[in-house]
């Protein structure tokens, strides 16, 4: 597995905890990013139709509000190893990011 | 005055019909769930629909319609005065490619799916066979001077088993040789032409079973500078990042393309038939 880019990376992250629909995704991927990242529609299906191929998130059901269409996407058990594994590297990343820094004397 | 709804469905007429089918209906309701905060859909957003859109075409349909014609991009007049001069030549010495293909990306702005880069291969057996040279002047002879393309010379390039569909209402046919002053098949430089170009434009086909993708490309690395003009490509994707491309002579149905105003475009085809387009109305988005 290839290491996931940021945009698929949040999207993980945002079904990690519940099943979401795809606006619900969005407004997720917003707060996990302290507003840094607005996706946009056409982004966040082109990344979803990625993570359904790759067999990493599946449609958890369908409801319908106000007349349209909510799918709700949630982590196949793979997708949940996936999300593990790159959140435990990025994790160690950041950690030696963050211990150089001390080293080279920036306050962290 | 559209309501958000209308405009989100215009632009998702751009999925191919079995994503639409599949996606269409939450594709919408995120659109509208976002124009809540924003109800006039912004560019950007737009944007990542017309890319995704395209890739899905170009991915599902894995035959693609290739026209690239910066002139015609930018819609603007003025760019067929940047790069013609009065008999039709090029005329780039005076302009920076890059600028002038920032202008034609910034003119379109709201089309713009400049997103993905693809690799035109061109077929260099057919090169040599065609290279004729002009007279008292060879390629092979002076290959960086006085060469001048032949006729046909990668001015349509085409993908065996890729028919070019032809969109809009037809027009009377037209003489491709000699062309006029402007038309854009006349001033196409191969031998400086990139290997890259960047999709910065596309349309449907009236059926909706084709996209016309429009490559734009800036040359660089040769003394001639300016933006290449590629007419009439037809490509079969081999995977979303490359497209195998290959320079077609008029005998296997070169097409020409000649910018008539705006925003308009005419294909005239080898028989003579003329294929008008029109980037300006909903027809094609």
């Amino acid at each position: 597995m290839t290491e996931l880019r940021e945009p698929t990376y949040l999207a993980m992250v945002a079904l990690a905890s519940e099943p979401l629909h795809g606006y619900g995704i969005i407004k997720e991927v917003q707060r996990l990013s302290r507003g840094r990242s607005d996706m946009k529609a056409g982004t966040l299906y082109a990344l979803l139709d990625r993570l359904e191929t790759d067999g990493l998130v599946q449609v958890d059901r369908e409801e319908v509000v106000d007349g349209r269409l909510r799918r709700y996407y949630d982590l196949t058990k793979e997708g949940t190893a996936v999300l593990a594994d790159e959140s435990l590297h990025r994790s160690a990343t950041s950690r030696e990011a963050l211990r150089r820094l001390r080293i080279a004397g920036v306050p962290t | 005055m559209k309501t958000p709804e209308q405009r989100a469905r215009k632009w998702l007429r751009l999925y191919p019909r079995a994503y639409r089918e599949r996606r269409g209906d939450e594709l919408l309701a995120t659109l509208l769930d976002k124009a809540r905060d924003d109800p006039r859909i912004p560019i950007r957003e737009i944007r990542a629909v017309v890319a995704h859109a395209g890739s899905m075409r170009i991915r599902q349909s894995r035959i693609v319609t290739v026209v690239a014609c910066v002139a015609m991009l930018c819609g603007l007049g003025a760019a067929i005065g940047w790069l013609s001069g009065p008999n039709g030549n090029v005329s780039t010495s005076t302009i920076s490619s890059q600028s002038a293909l920032d202008a034609a990306l910034m003119a379109l702005n709201a089309r713009l799916t400049a997103h993905d880069t693809y690799v035109l291969e061109h077929d260099q057996s057919w090169v040599a066979a065609h290279d004729t040279g002009s007279p008292g002047c060879t390629k092979a002879e002076n290959p960086d001077g006085c060469w001048v393309p032949p006729p046909g010379y990668i001015s349509a390039i085409k993908i065996p088993n890729a028919p070019f569909v032809p969109i809009g209402v037809p027009t009377p046919p037209s003489t491709r040789s000699p062309q006029p002053a402007g038309t854009i098949g006349n001033m196409i430089q191969p031998v400086f032409a990139p290997s890259q170009y960047t999709v910065v434009n596309s349309w449907l086909t009236n059926d909706g079973s084709q996209p016309i993708v429009v490559f734009a490309g800036a040359l660089a690395g040769n003394a001639e500078q300016g933006v290449v003009v590629v007419v009439g490509c037809v490509g079969t994707v081999e995977n979303p990042h490359t497209v195998k491309a290959y320079p077609t002579s008029a005998e296997d149905g070169a097409l020409s393309l000649t910018t008539t105003r705006g925003s308009d475009l005419t294909l005239t085809a080898k028989d003579g038939t003329v294929y008008h387009f029109n980037a300006s109305t909903d027809q094609y988005f």
